[in-house]
């Protein structure tokens, strides 16, 4: 029995070595679980040669790159379909040599798992990242700003069909260029040198998540709303997957969550939950006292937050925090840091 | 006695708004002279309509740079460019005090950058419009913009058609703060125009005063109804006794209430996308309703918004600046 099983698989290996180690349990247990740790010795990339490409190669959209601090950004117009509007994502990555996408690690797992509705062909979209030797610039705003404004593309929001904007390993701005031309855009990070953190750190506020193999140390990094780590190949593309779901809107079925709550009932609140354009309600007690600025009003110790509550969307973006939250001000922070992102708050 | 001269300067008109703040001094304080350069006009249909009472510095050189010379304190407003800057700072008096004062930018996203901490002046006051940008900025001083008319009221007779007036500055959509329009709500004021349940004035391009004077004689004004956010048109649309329609949320309400220290319901008809028609409908046919409105509208306006109290904001903020030394 044994024997027999042998020559079948030997007279397929030599018919067909490509499909022998596709088809091979082995194989499969390598490539999944190894990488972050390979990461550099680039294991990965030979072993996935193996595998058969997919019939459609994903949409690459283009390419990006500063150069003599002028963005260049070669757009190729794509219809991103609007059915997955909310899960649309567009993946940057940098080009060390040039191979098929199915090879690259990391983008190889995500490939693996096109039925996920981030990862279909409809909603994953990809970028090149051409800046090389960029980390040693940091950028001030005001630079940040003048990139922006002297980029047509850019300021025509073309990019206002994606949601998620995810670089892998970053070393260089245009990603936070790409997310300031949208105000629903999300930017998710994912790093697995120190390199590329230490870049991060300097524009942590423009970060929404930040997914990190969890080697690193990063006991230095804060500030970022959603922070989430990863030990291998399967952890990665579960996480992944949750903080994908977690940043995308839910059309059809986004429902107002309890951020602080003292009432058990709550009026009309299935009226606002129908209202797609209301995603924070808010009941707080104030006494005017001609404040000079807003934060001060909502600050003062005798603003209280009665009743917090977040759309779906906004919650699982912020959960990290909202858990973490146990005073008033912890609770006045995160409102602050809404209102400034955008939530559009009524009042219940 | 007239003391200190106060220097208004911002890259664009920014639809008059520091021009007013300017007037306003010079009408109300008896210590700050004031004047407005601009360093460019709008281009195209924009151009002269809301320049008039500025110093264009594209074309009175010599006088601008007097003025910048002359300054006690200069007032930027919104992002000036690095040579901008350079001719402020080669051109001032070593006194001279900085203050730096944000308003509607054209674009979203990077147009919001803290700019004031990298510029080469030294700000001694950073301010902003009190509308929706205070939570943008949340450190920084609120102060309100005027509107220089005196109030009044055209209140709608039980024979008369609602004359709603929008006058939305530009078309774009898909941003968070700068939307303006939306084609549902044209679509449903075209056909009750076209019923003859209102008569719609939609109207642009057109010079402040006199959108002002159309203004008085109309009943309902409609801001816009998208972002959350109040403008400048819902003050007007107060001061002329009209029925402001806009969907303010909570947090620009109270940015308002707070300018103006008072908690008095902000009389603005909260309308949304969602439901608009309905509630459009209700309030056309109900002329009641809207002399309601129009009656709290002016009531509000001359109580908490009268421009001599309001041009006290500016002026504790240059006592304040002044006296730091």
């Amino acid at each position: 029995m044994v024997q027999q099983k042998l020559i079948k698989k030997t007279k397929k290996l030599i018919r067909d070595p490509k499909l022998f180690f596709k088809d091979s349990k082995l194989f499969n247990k390598i490539s999944l679980n190894k990488f972050p740790i390979n990461i550099k010795g680039n294991s990965i990339t030979d072993n996935s040669s193996f595998i058969k490409p997919f019939k459609q190669e994903p949409s690459i959209i283009g390419s990006i790159q500063i150069n003599n601090n002028k963005l260049i950004f070669d757009y190729i117009d794509k219809q991103v379909k609007n059915s997955t509007n909310g899960f649309s994502t567009l993946f940057m990555y940098r080009e060390e040599k040039q191979s098929l996408l199915i090879h690259k690690p990391y983008i190889n797992l995500i490939l693996k798992n096109r039925n996920f509705i981030s990862f279909k062909d409809k909603s994953l979209y990809f970028l090149i990242n051409k800046t090389i030797n960029n980390e040693d610039i940091v950028y001030s705003e005001s630079e940040i700003y003048t990139l922006f404004k002297e980029n047509q593309i850019l300021r025509s929001n073309k990019l206002q069909d994606f949601r998620n904007i995810v670089e892998l390993n970053p070393l260089s701005i245009e990603s936070i260029l790409l997310k300031n031309s949208n105000p629903n855009l999300k930017l998710i990070y994912i790093v697995d040198n120190k390199e590329s953190l230490d870049f991060i750190t300097n524009y942590k506020k423009e970060i929404d998540v930040l997914i990190y193999f969890d080697k690193l140390n990063t006991s230095y990094i804060s500030n970022i709303p959603r922070i989430v780590s990863f030990s291998n190949s399967q952890s990665f593309i579960n996480v992944f997957k949750t903080v994908l779901i977690d940043t995308s809107y839910k059309i059809d079925s986004n429902f107002f969550i309890p951020v602080l709550c003292n009432t058990d009932n709550l009026d009309n609140l299935d009226k606002y939950n129908e209202m797609t354009k209301i995603n924070g309600l808010i009941d707080l007690n104030y006494k005017l006292k001609n404040y000079t600025n807003f934060e001060d009003i909502i600050l003062d110790e005798d603003t209280i937050i009665n009743n917090f509550l977040l759309k779906e969307n906004i919650y699982s973006l912020y959960k990290d925090q909202i858990f973490k939250s146990k005073t008033q001000k912890d609770f006045k922070e995160l409102l602050l840091h809404c209102l400034k992102e955008g939530v559009f708050f009524e009042k219940i | 006695m007239k003391k200190y001269n106060i220097l208004h300067i911002s890259p664009t008109p920014l639809v008059a708004s520091p021009q007013k703040i300017s007037h306003s001094l010079n009408q109300f304080s008896d210590t700050y002279t004031s004047n407005c350069i601009i360093f460019s006009d709008y281009p195209n249909k924009l151009n002269n309509l809301f320049s008039a009472n500025s110093i264009n510095f594209q074309n009175l050189k010599e006088l601008s740079l007097q003025l910048i010379s002359d300054a006690d304190i200069i007032h930027v407003h919104n992002f000036l460019s690095l040579e901008q800057e350079d001719i402020l700072l080669n051109n001032v008096k070593s006194s001279c005090k900085f203050i730096l004062q944000i308003h509607s930018p054209l674009r979203e996203g990077p147009l919001f950058v803290e700019y004031g901490n990298e510029s080469k002046i030294k700000y001694d006051k950073k301010c902003v419009v009190g509308q929706y940008h205070t939570r943008l900025f949340p450190k920084y001083t609120m102060v309100p913009n005027l509107v220089l008319d005196k109030p009044s009221v055209n209140l709608i007779k039980d024979d008369e058609i609602p004359v709603v007036l929008f006058s939305p500055s530009h078309s774009r959509t898909g941003g968070r703060w700068n939307d303006k329009t939306a084609p549902e709500l044209e679509e449903i004021l075209k056909s009750l125009h076209k019923l003859d349940i209102i008569e719609l004035k939609l109207i642009s391009n057109v010079k402040p005063y006199e959108l002002f004077q159309i203004r008085r004689k109309s009943h309902i004004s409609i801001d816009e109804i998208i972002t959350g956010s109040y403008h400048q048109v819902s003050l007007e649309s107060l001061a002329c006794g009209n029925v402001t329609i806009n969907n303010s949320d909570f947090f620009s309400n109270l940015t308002l209430k707070n300018m103006v220290n008072s908690d008095d319901e902000v009389p603005f008809f909260k309308l949304s996308l969602d439901g608009c028609k309905t509630e459009l409908l209700k309030l056309v046919n109900d002329k009641k309703l809207i002399r309601d409105y129009q009656q709290k509208s002016f009531d509000y306006y001359s109580k908490h918004l009268n421009i001599e109290k309001l041009t006290n904001h500016y002026i504790n903020i240059y006592n304040e600046v002044i006296n730091n030394d």
